[in-house]
Order: C-alpha cells, then structure tokens, then sequence
C-alpha cells in the first residue's frame, strides 16, 4: 500500500500502520490448529477491509470456472458476490462515456450476481445438485449480504485504443483507498492514481483482465484515478472504489 | 487458438521495441498475461478458502480443496539468498491441503447431506503423488523481515511469482530485476501476492517477501 499526498518519513509510517494492521490481521487460515476453522466467527460480509478484495476473487473465479465449465466454482463465485455489499455509481469519467446500455448486456466485464446464476443454470443443464444450490443462493442472498457498503462499482465504459478516461473522486485521510478495474479480458488497460497536484502514486499496467492500486491517503482530498488503453483494441471496463 | 501462434510474435515486436541492454527494466512493457497460468489457478483457490474460512462457508472450501488438487505441484529446495533459514519442518502450510480443507468443510457443513456428498465426492478425486510444474518451496519469515530469493527467467517467457502464506500476516511481494529496477509490487492486505511480467531478457530477479507483521509467517513461495 503506498502512502500518498504528503511528505512524511515513510518507515515510520510503515512500521506503524504494519503494527496496527498484523495485529488485527483476521485472515487467520491458521488461526484454527491443526488447519482447523477458526472458532470464531469472523464475518467478512461487514469488513470493509475485504470488500473490494473479495468482489476482485469472484471476478477471478468466475471467469476460471465459466471457462473451465465449471458449475460448482460458479456457484461460489455467486455467492461470494451474494455476501459482499457494494453500490452502484453514475460517475462518468472525462474523455469517456457509459457503454451504450443495450450493447451493455452482451459483455459484462463485472458479472452480477443474476450474471453468475444465470450462466450457472445454463451450465448445469437440469443436474438437481447445482440447481438446489444455486436457488439457495438465489434465496438466500439477502441474508447472506448484510453490513455497509464503502465499495462502490460504476457502469461499463468502453475506451479505443488510446483515448483516456480520469475519473476524479475525494477519498478521506487515514482511511486505505482502492481503486481497481475489471476489464472483458486481458490487455493493456493501464490505471494510474495521482492525487490533486497530478503526481503519481501508483500504477497498474494492467496486463491481466483485472488491475488493482491501494494506498493510503494522508489528507482528505481529491484523486484522479486514470484508465488508459494503450493497447491496439477497444476495451470495456467497470472500475471499483473503495 | 490463434493467440497460441500470434503470442509469439507480439512478445518478439515488443521485445525489439524496447532496449535490450542491462539498465532497462528487464519487463516487456503490457505483454499480456497468460489467461490460464495454473499459479492463477492456485491465487484465486487460495482466496477463495480464506473468504470460505472468514465467512465459515463449506461450499467455497470445497470448490478451492477441487482447485488445489487440479493444480499439482513440485517441490524445490529453497533459494533464499537473503533472510533467516528454514525450519525443516513447516506444517502450518497444511492449510491449503486438500484434505485439510474438505476436513474443515465437513466440520462447518455439520449435516448438511447434500455437502457432504460433494465433500465425498471431491475426496475420491483429489489426485495423489502427482508430480508437475509449477514448483514451490516452503518458507518462514520472522517479524517485521524480508526474505530475498533470486530466479533466473527466460527472455519472452511469461513469468509467474505466487507467495501463500498461512495467514498470521500480512506478506507484501516485490519484484526487482539485476539492475534493481523495479519490475512489480503486490501489496494487498493479505498474505497471498501474485507478480506476473514478461522478461525482455534473460536474467536474474530478486524476489522480495516483506513481513510487515509482528509475528512469523510460513508461506511457500511458488514460481512457474
């Protein structure tokens, strides 16, 4: 995570804020002996830390198990989505603009929930095991996402070979900011987070289908989040804040 | 399909549109990434068991125990040219075993039969003793430490650094080439990074595993 938008003595920092994180650190896979389940439950549906994260995993593992065919995968992608808060956005970047919503529909770069369980039942082709649980998530995903959203996602923008697209959005000091794009497929969309004064904080060549920059804000201010496709192909994206 | 024969010839275009010599950073600039890889594989199980842990759902540990088990692997004596030895043995590691999941998916699905048949299920075929690329090896970083390793990759051939670690801290990756030149920096708060570039040229990288917790972390650092 970098630390931006003002000088200060970075190790310090850094000792700090790995001291504050490591010990809340809840991933705790190991925490459990013997590779045992944690005894407590620690529900991520409600950690802000993991949100952005998390909707990153399913995007993974939705798109290895669509492609793997694999039904069972799916259906855990969904219900990672079903559990994990997020909101909708409207923000139109400079240089850009919503993908046209009808042509929208054909390649969603960010798979929804009703995405996923609809190529789920398609792939599932009547087995009575999928289709039981993928109702219970269809079901059940009310309850299964509950907490706040600080994760926000915004519309599809397509981007021609080397146009530009900044969003400009203010983040809070002391809070860890992520911004992250899911693009309809590998290529060289680039993402760059500067702040206010335009300098580089960190950058994304986003080689893979998904980017991702974090840092960590020490004013409240203002940060362009810049998507550029140098590549020689239009691209389609959706970006994720938090 | 065509990509398989088209690939190839970008890397090369890219290649020679980039400076060869030591002092450049040793990456191709946007070489795309090789959808498949099984180290991605791997990352996105291993995410995906540490959501089905938080969240105590079964379900998602079955499908990253499936995941696990597609994906064999080759163990490599360690590399590390900076940071403390290894211990000889590393169990905490275990938690991505296959086994170890569905044990915990069957604790957490208690009665639920329909789970448990897809736990039965999975067991059976989980393959053993398979032994394939990609490699790993076992490793401990104390608190608030890094360990350094260095591998050799191969011009124009996509090159993949995955750490796992077992969850106690947060393990950041960073890539620099010979020069010290900054190639990638995998920063998530999680102890699971992936590094993925392609070399412009064949040489050695450093391969930094930061701790930035006050406790040790075992990890395996996997390459392909």
């Amino acid at each position: 995570m970098t630390v931006a938008n003002a000088m200060f003595p970075r190790s310090r920092l850094f000792v700090l804020l790995a001291l504050a994180l490591a010990a809340g650190f809840p991933d705790g896979a190991g925490a459990g002996s013997d590779g045992g389940v944690p005894s407590s439950a620690s529900t991520s549906a409600g950690d802000e830390r993991y949100q952005l994260d998390d909707l990153l995993v399913a995007q993974d593992l939705f798109r290895l198990a669509v492609r793997n065919r694999d039904v069972l995968a799916i259906v855990a992608a969904a219900r990672i989505v079903a559990a994990t808060p997020f909101t909708r956005i409207e923000d139109v970047p400079e240089g850009g603009y919503a993908a046209p919503a009808g042509d929208a529909a054909a390649a969603k770069p960010f798979a929804t929930l009703e995405d996923m369980l609809a190529d789920a039942r398609r792939l599932a082709a009547g087995n009575a095991t999928m289709l039981t649980l993928i109702d219970d998530i269809g079901e059940g995903s009310a309850a299964l996402a509950r907490g706040a959203s600080a994760t926000s996602v915004t519309g599809i923008f397509d981007v021609p070979p080397g146009a530009v697209h900044v969003f400009r959005r203010p983040f809070r000091a002391g809070t860890p900011a992520v911004a992250a794009i899911v693009a309809d497929g590998p290529g060289v969309l680039e993402m760059t987070v500067a702040d206010d004064r335009d300098r580089a904080i960190c950058t994304d060549e986003g080689t893979a289908s998904i980017g991702r920059c974090s840092w960590l804000p020490l004013l409240d201010g203002e940060f362009l989040i810049i998507v550029r496709n140098t590549g020689m192909s239009p691209l389609r994206y959706n970006l994720l804040l938090h | 399909m065509i990509f398989r024969y088209l690939a190839p010839i970008v890397l090369l275009v890219l290649a020679v549109a980039v400076p060869s010599e030591a002092g450049g950073p040793n990456r191709i600039p946007h070489a795309p990434v090789v959808p498949d890889d099984k180290l991605r594989q791997l990352h996105v199980a291993a995410d995906l068991a540490a959501w089905g842990r938080r969240n105590r759902d079964p379900l998602a540990l079955i499908v990253a125990a499936r995941l696990i088990a597609g994906t064999p692997l080759r163990e490599m004596a360690g590399i590390k040219i900076e940071g403390e030895p290894n211990p000889e043995v590393l169990t905490a590691l275990d938690i991505y075993m296959p086994d170890v999941l569905l044990g915990d998916a069957g604790r957490l699905a208690a009665n639920d039969p329909l789970l448990t048949e897809l736990i039965v299920d999975t067991r059976e075929a989980v393959p053993r003793g398979v032994v394939a690329r990609p490699v790993r090896s076992r490793n401990l970083v104390p608190a608030f430490s890094q360990d350094v390793f260095e591998y050799v990759f191969e011009a124009l051939e996509p090159a993949t650094i995955y750490v796992q670690g077992m969850g106690a801290t947060n393990l950041d990756l960073a890539i620099e080439d010979e020069s010290g030149n900054p190639i990638c920096d995998a920063n998530r708060y999680s102890d699971r990074e992936i590094c993925q570039w392609t070399p412009a040229r064949q040489g050695p990288f450093r391969v930094i595993v930061k701790n930035l917790g006050p406790i040790p972390n075992a990890y395996y650092l996997m390459s392909n």
